[in-house]
């Protein structure tokens, strides 16, 4: 045990510099106000474990003073293993300095200013999101994460080390072969299914301290930190026992050139396999129908497709996929249509009437697709005054769908969110016939892609963080199947309070328009205690928006499979519902940025992001992986017309205003009614 | 126990195509001090690297104090202490750290003897050992190689860097001091005056081959010069086994043979040669003549 005290002491006095200008650098990077913490925090962790595992051996290599360790009788697995310990040591106070600065700096004075030259500037990109999930994930719990998750890099770097002669050898070599191992070599690979692995293989590029949150998957999950935890230890164990044999005195002249192939063949195979995907070029539309006005929703009935416009219908003969042609356009005066939905000839759309201060319905005959004619208007709730941004008329529609005779809408009024059940077996107005009562105060529906879904005699909606089955089997008397609370990460009980709080602050009339909004998080490493908003008039260029409630959002479905959307982290729950009454979580899809829902036709799903259609192919375990995309893309003579931000997906939700029929996707993407051949099933390829 | 402290049979070792040591054949007796002679890149010290299982042979058997290197590498590493040719220490360590340092890993550690010879080295404990002069360092470095008391004593170049006084002492007392304890000293040097003083034994390897291997006395026998006057028709001496070096002119040449003896003499006498005289040579001359070129040169 002399030894190994004698060993602790002499790389404790070697790291000792290291470990010192690593935790000062960490706590000073942690401290300054930043605006990108994500990457930052990644930088110091690449820092910690390149400086800490560089020179561990290839250091003393170069020095010459590795074969004086070396003739000592000591086991050389103990001799790497004091050596690998006392670097991890280093890496865990650095990465511990910088979370505390990052922590310290939060509650000490706040974010929300950014060091720029000698300015301070209020930051302008740091979000909330970064605030509220440091807060969530806490200071233990996020260092943790990082210490294992760098611990894998530090100990490629350590390995490299034990081979390269060179220190910088050693440095590069280990960040490379780290790079390429956990593309390919993700010990979770073999453990978990492939949509995780995907995910904890994105987690070092993509840690998600943005709105998307994906840390807090890592940080709560049991089984992604364990795995993270186990690959490191088994990294570890492996290089010390390596040590017993491998390890030589002179280091290998060829390491560099082992590098070299390494990143050859990890090129030609991420190449190759870049070059298959990327050279699939997206699919182009085969018809298509522009619209000068904005369209706001569509749906298929028989081969007419019918368009809704903000102030009219537009009914399409589609008989030719090819070559979309307007049948008729009928408009409605003093209306602003918002959703769509058709029985037989019929469509019922929902809409508010200026004039009249109520939203309510217009119902117009399709059965003569040249001459639709307006059969009749009902208002049926006024609008209130002094709505804000995110209740833009109340009682709000969330959902909106006919079957067998019967118009079923999900209103979301201030107070509660309803079913309402109406007899249109007659044509003409909806008879109100029932009224369900869901919710007595519907929390955090604000987003634009909540949605209640029907499926069969079924009506699905989310619910805060609850998942509602509504059994619509008699018209008259819909029940409640089943409210499952779904799992929910991070306390963000405190959040929702602090959500709340500036809801109530955020009061009709309370803001003039040209004040923009700086959200402050007061709180320490134990928790958000307080959300702060300030107010800045003079920076008036940029926006802060809070539009990531907490709960969930959007359903979709495929047979027996539920996928809900999850803001917090933001990813697709998927959802066993093969018993209605019992609905289970089963595993969760990553999705960056998600925009509605799913339309699934056989076994490849189709959703909208941005202005442009992904496709997904469906694994057996209900997994989305790979993608083609469908664009639609407008030129201006022989250039591309580039247009980010398309409107349509935010005017109407419902499904995405993408509809499948005849092996053909129907969707409207930027004014466009834009036909696409429906992908094969082996589109993918097996 | 073992009478064998070193026992090299067939020792080979590669650098990729470059081969060091090439079916080397050494044994060393216990308690005795075998110098190990060689010009620079002989593959002296890849053979001690060898002998501390600091690199692995390509092929052939090597047993230190009866012990396989590559398997019993800790208790070899117990036994022997090992001096690196400019040995690197510590730089940053004071030189009582690195003496506490060293002695931590063994059971059997001789502090007192330690700082004895730190003591007589005229060495300061409490001085960093980056300032140590390369002859300090050295010394340090033996001092270190001793405090474990161990059975065999391998030393790679211990004299250079070394000033002449320090040399002479630190390789005749130290190594007689050593020796008088009954250990076994090998160490390697191209200083053949030094080896010469303190070792019972030479060993000479030229290009990884050994060349030759005994007593002093032994090895300074194995060659002689040789006198010879040529009669007025002979032209030059050709073909005589073992010889090294041909210098003179005129009528007389001067020989050095390696393993001299009748057959030389009467391959020289049939080429019209008359063997004027036959001398010994020096240590370092029979170095010379074994690590020479083996076909000659005439200067």
């Amino acid at each position: 045990m002399n030894s190994l005290r004698a060993l602790i002491w002499k790389e404790g006095r070697e790291a000792s510099y290291k470990i010192a200008i690593g935790v000062c650098l960490g706590l000073f990077v942690g401290l300054i106000p930043k605006d990108d913490l994500d990457f930052l925090a990644l930088l110091v962790g690449l820092f910690g474990a390149v400086l800490m595992g560089m020179d561990a051996v290839a250091g003393e290599r170069s020095r010459g003073t590795l074969p004086f360790l070396f003739i000592r009788p000591l086991d050389r697995g103990w001799l790497m293993g004091v050596k690998f310990v006392v670097g991890a040591v280093g890496l865990l106070a650095v990465l511990a300095a910088y979370w505390a600065g990052v922590y310290h700096g939060l509650s000490a004075w706040g974010n929300p200013q950014v060091l720029w030259g000698f300015l301070w500037e209020p930051a302008t990109s740091f979000s909330l999101y970064e605030e509220v999930i440091l807060a969530d994930v806490g200071y233990g719990r996020i260092l943790l994460l990082w210490f294992f998750l760098f611990l894998n890099l530090y100990t490629a770097v350590f390995l490299a080390s034990m081979i390269a002669d060179r220190t910088l050898k050693a440095a590069v070599g280990g960040v490379i072969v780290a790079w390429v191992a956990f593309s390919f070599l993700g010990l979770t690979m073999f453990l978990l299914p492939e949509g995780v692995v995907w995910y904890y293989m994105s987690e070092v590029f993509m840690p998600g301290l943005d709105r998307n949150a994906a840390i807090l998957r890592q940080a709560f999950d049991p089984m992604l930190l364990l795995a993270k935890i186990a690959t490191a230890v088994l990294l570890a164990a492996g290089a010390i026992l390596w040590a017993r044999w491998g390890l030589s005195v002179q280091g290998s002249r060829w390491f560099q050139w082992g590098v070299g192939v390494l990143v050859l063949a990890y090129g030609v195979v991420i190449g190759s396999a870049g070059f298959s995907h990327h050279s699939q070029e997206p699919v182009k539309p085969v018809g298509r129908l522009p619209y000068e006005a904005p369209v706001v929703d569509l749906a298929l009935q028989d081969r007419s497709a019918v368009v809704l416009l903000e102030r009219g219908v537009s009914v399409v003969d589609v008989a030719d996929w090819r070559a979309p042609r307007e049948s008729s356009r009928t408009e409605i005066e003093g209306w602003r249509l918002w959703r769509l939905a058709l029985s037989g000839s019929t469509a019922y759309v929902w809409g508010s009437a200026e004039a009249q201060d109520s939203v309510g319905v217009a119902v117009f005959d399709l059965s003569q697709p040249e001459h639709p004619q307006l059969l009749a208007q009902r208002f049926l709730y006024p609008i209130e005054a002094g709505h804000t941004l995110w209740l833009e008329h109340t009682p709000r529609l969330v959902g909106w769908a006919t079957r067998d005779g019967y118009l079923y809408a999900g209103l979301l009024g201030n107070e509660s969110l309803e079913l309402h059940s109406f007899d249109v077996r007659e044509g003409g107005l909806p008879q109100p016939v029932h009224v369900l009562p869901i919710a007595e105060r519907a929390k955090h529906v604000w987003n634009n892609n909540w949605e209640m879904r029907l499926a069969g005699p079924h009506a699905f909606l989310t619910l805060g963080h609850d998942f509602v089955v509504l059994d619509l089997t008699d018209p008259r008397r819909p029940e409640e199947l089943s409210r499952t609370p779904l799992r929910r990460f991070g306390p963000s009980k405190r959040y929702e309070e602090s959500i709340e709080k500036l809801h109530r602050q955020l009061a009709p009339g309370v803001l003039p328009d040209s004040v923009a909004l700086q959200l402050r998080l007061k709180g320490s490493s134990r928790g958000l205690e307080e959300l702060e908003m300030r107010r800045y008039g003079t920076y008036g260029e940029y926006s802060y928006r809070i539009a990531v409630p907490p709960g969930l959002g959007s359903i979709s479905l495929s047979g027996d499979k539920a996928y809900v959307q999850r803001h917090w982290p933001q990813e697709l729950a998927v959802l066993d519902i093969g018993d209605l009454r019992r609905p289970v979580e089963v595993d969760h899809v990553t999705r960056e940025y998600f925009s509605g829902g799913l339309t699934f036709h056989g076994d490849i799903a189709y959703s909208r992001k941005w202005s442009r259609i992904e496709a997904h192919s469906v694994t057996g375990y209900g997994s989305l992986i790979q993608r083609a995309e469908l664009e639609f893309v407008e030129k201006k003579g022989n250039s591309r017309i580039y247009e980010p931000y398309d409107p349509t997906p935010y005017l109407a939700s419902q499904s995405n205003n993408l509809v499948l029929a005849d092996d053909h996707v129907c969707a409207i993407l930027k004014n466009n009614l834009v036909v696409f051949e429906a992908l094969q099933d082996d589109w993918f390829g097996e | 126990m073992t009478d064998t402290a070193i026992a090299i049979e067939g020792l080979t070792h590669r650098f990729g195509q470059r081969t060091a040591v090439d079916d080397l054949q050494i044994e060393v007796h216990a308690g005795a001090v075998c110098g190990f002679l060689g010009r620079n890149g002989a593959g002296k010290t890849t053979t001690i690297k060898i002998l501390m299982n600091l690199l692995t042979p390509t092929a052939g058997q090597v047993e230190v104090l009866g012990l396989d290197p590559g398997r019993d590498s800790l208790a070899l590493w117990r036994q022997v202490g090992y001096v690196a040719e400019n040995p690197i220490l510590y730089g940053w360590m004071k030189v009582r750290e690195l003496v506490w340092f060293t002695g931590q890993f063994y059971d059997t550690w001789n502090q007192s003897k330690v700082e004895g010879f730190i003591d007589r080295f005229g060495l300061d404990p409490e001085q960093k050992v980056k300032h140590l002069s390369r002859g300090m360092n050295a010394q340090l470095a033996l001092a270190l190689a001793l405090g474990h008391e161990p059975r065999l004593l391998i030393l790679d170049e211990p004299a250079s860097g070394l000033d002449v006084v320090v040399r002479r002492d630190f390789l005749e007392s130290i190594i007689g001091l050593i020796q008088e304890e009954g250990r076994t000293v090998f160490l390697s040097s191209h200083l053949v005056h030094e080896v010469e003083r303190v070792a019972d034994r030479v060993a000479i390897i030229e290009a990884g081959r050994l060349q030759v291997e005994g007593t002093v006395d032994e090895v300074k026998q194995s060659a002689k010069r040789v006198v010879v006057r040529l009669a007025e028709n002979a032209g030059e001496l050709t073909g005589i086994s073992g010889l090294r070096e041909v210098r003179g002119e005129g009528a007389q040449r001067l020989l050095t043979v390696v393993g001299y003896g009748a057959e030389q003499a009467a391959q020289i006498e049939a080429q019209g040669g008359r063997i004027a005289d036959v001398m010994d040579l020096s240590l370092e001359d029979a170095f010379v003549a074994h690590v020479h070129d083996a076909e000659g040169g005439q200067s």
